[in-house]
């Protein structure tokens, strides 16, 4: 039996992308990997009325990023979510990734969850206050104060380019 | 031009999404379907991380000082070298299958069955339909919604030839729900965050009970599931039965007797999640108990009771093998362990034997032990046949995860039918009969 028709392809065209914006968010990457993993599972498991949706994948990312938050929510402290990024091993230009991971986990998780979502998600605010079941001006504000305490890694980062 | 913010999260997305592997969409249509029915907690509800890194979840292992091994290690006698051809599909035709719809009186077309089977004849089913416009759902869990989705669930006597409608039930509409099938006449229903549902009856009366108390009956089912009849190993405190981000973690899982509570002494167990355990009981009355270092590193670990899990000793693991799954013979004698690179070893003389390397990406839920050195590997190309050191795949049968049911009938789930192969014993050329 065949794959439901359409989940191949939202999942062949959005899996890592949604695993790239988790990674952002959690600062872990295989646990990233599992969690959008776990999501895309859950919408074959209800693709039958996911697919008839407007945007399916944004049922996905709405689970994903559930998961995410409740994962997050269970750990202990900053410190342990530091330690985390330390353990880390990937390929290729490891010291540049890696920095911006460090520098998004110094951000409280609603700015770095809003930053993440709109600047790699590419949602608007209005799009990531539907998803969080805030008001707008909340994610703004959220999105304002995140973005402001990156400024000095992307400055450098730039001035580095 | 960029802001030089979009500029750098570019940068980012551009070096990482290619670091991201997804799991094969087929396998994620197993990994479902084997979760509908059996769902457990915390990474193992992730039957995903089985799709991930297949060996974890049934890993076993333990961890502290070792007793003085009774089993001792020897050079692998290879009967069918590493880096040996692979296996090559049978020319013969494959055995009989006799397929079987499933139809229930009063329900029209439509309704996709979940399907669960507790001997060659009973089995549950629970069929589900939602309109295309259907809002429910919107979350995981279908809570939230106005849903409009009708769920009927049946049950069958004579393997799937006949279903009948369960009429003793509450309504499950809108539901989201796992079964935990006991035996003929005994089944958990659990909607998920809401309660569990319970009939010892077959179906003519339910009782309620809250998610803080599963029933017994389900910790047993799902025990029996998972080839650890009427124990289980868990963290303190957990019911059995999270998913998904609502997992436990412990430092220390423990072994419980269903309904007795920890046993005493206690093996040697790890954490949950970095060093998860899982626990295999045979017919011998032997427990097996391997514990798998998920994130940590370190060595696997096997605790072995021959007392009925009061004593425990520590068995050597094949050198080779940094990650593995265990598998019993229905009689509990032969005893199998399964590698991270398609190694397979089985213990001979209380040494383990390397045997013929498995077909590639057949984790261990996928492999069965039928005795006398036979097993059964299924694969995304099929089914294998492992006889007389050499693998053969069977002709006609799709890729499943198989094992037994407790009257010795082989049960595979595969994508969209369940898989039954009455009776007992080895023959190559039992029938099956696929129910959908």
């Amino acid at each position: 039996m065949s794959p439901p028709a359409g989940f191949t392809e939202l999942y062949a065209t959005h899996f890592q992308r949604l695993a790239t914006q988790l990674y952002a968010y959690l600062g872990d990457h295989a646990e990233a990997q599992d969690l959008a993993q776990e999501a895309f599972c859950r919408a074959y498991d209800r693709w039958h009325r996911i697919s008839a949706y407007d945007d399916p994948i944004g049922w996905v990312r709405r689970v994903a990023w559930n998961l995410a938050t409740s994962r997050l929510r269970r750990r202990a402290t900053a410190l342990r979510y530091l330690a985390r990024q330390r353990q880390e091993h990937v390929a290729g230009p490891e010291p540049d990734r890696v920095a911006l991971v460090e520098a998004l986990a110094k951000l409280p998780a609603k700015h770095r969850l809003a930053v993440v979502l709109h600047h790699l998600g590419r949602l608007s605010t209005a799009e990531i206050a539907e998803q969080q079941g805030v008001a707008e001006g909340t994610v703004r504000s959220w999105l304002s104060r995140g973005r402001a305490a990156l400024a000095a890694h992307v400055s450098e980062e730039s001035s580095r380019a | 031009m960029p802001e030089p913010m979009d500029q750098t999260f570019a940068d980012f997305a551009d070096r990482t999404a290619g670091t991201f592997r997804a799991a094969p969409v087929e396998a994620v249509a197993v990994a479902v379907r084997r979760r509908r029915r059996t769902r457990r907690g915390a990474l193992a509800a992730l039957a995903l991380a089985a799709v991930i890194a297949p060996l974890t979840l049934l890993s076993l292992g333990g961890r502290g000082e070792t007793p003085p091994p009774v089993i001792t290690p020897s050079t692998p006698a290879v009967t069918s070298p590493t880096g040996s051809p692979s296996p090559s599909p049978s020319p013969e035709a494959g055995p009989a299958v006799e397929v079987r719809p499933v139809q229930v009186p009063g329900v029209p077309p439509g309704f996709p069955p979940h399907l669960v089977f507790t001997d060659a004849d009973h089995g549950w089913a629970l069929l589900e339909r939602c309109p295309a416009d259907s809002t429910a759902c919107v979350e995981d869990d279908c809570s939230q919604a106005g849903h409009t989705c009708a769920v009927v669930l049946a049950r069958t006597e004579d393997g799937g030839r006949t279903w009948r409608r369960v009429t003793g039930v509450p309504s499950l509409d809108g539901k989201v729900i796992n079964m935990y099938a006991l035996d003929a006449q005994t089944i958990t229903l659990h909607l998920i965050r809401e309660r569990f549902l319970l009939t010892r009856d077959g179906g003519a009366t339910f009782s309620s009970h809250r998610l803080s108390t599963p029933p017994k009956e389900a910790l047993l089912a799902d025990a029996r599931a998972y080839g650890h009849e009427g124990y289980m190993v868990t963290c303190p405190g957990a019911t059995g039965f999270e998913d998904g981000a609502s997992g436990v973690e412990c430092e220390r899982e423990q072994l419980v007797k269903i309904g007795s509570g920890p046993v005493r002494p206690q093996p040697r167990l790890g954490g949950m999640p970095n060093s998860a355990s899982s626990l295999h009981r045979g017919a011998d009355g032997r427990f097996w108990l391997l514990t798998s270092p998920e994130r940590e590193g370190g060595a696997m670990r096997i605790q072995l009771s021959e007392d009925g899990a009061r004593t425990w000793r520590q068995v050597p693991v094949p050198a080779q093998a940094s990650s593995f799954g265990l598998l019993l013979s229905p009689d509990g004698a032969e005893v199998w362990l399964t590698g991270d690179a398609q190694q397979l070893w089985r213990l001979v003389d209380r040494a383990w034997q390397r045997q013929a390397d498995l077909p590639e990406e057949s984790p261990p839920y996928q492999i069965v032990a039928l005795g006398g050195g036979i097993l059964l590997a299924a694969n995304a190309a099929g089914v294998w046949r492992l006889q007389d050191g050499v693998f053969a795949q069977v002709p006609g049968l799709p890729e499943m995860s198989l094992n037994h049911l407790p009257d010795g009938t082989l049960r595979g789930y595969a994508i969209g039918s369940v898989w039954l192969s009455p009776g007992t014993g080895t023959a190559a050329d039992r029938p099956w009969i696929k129910i959908q």
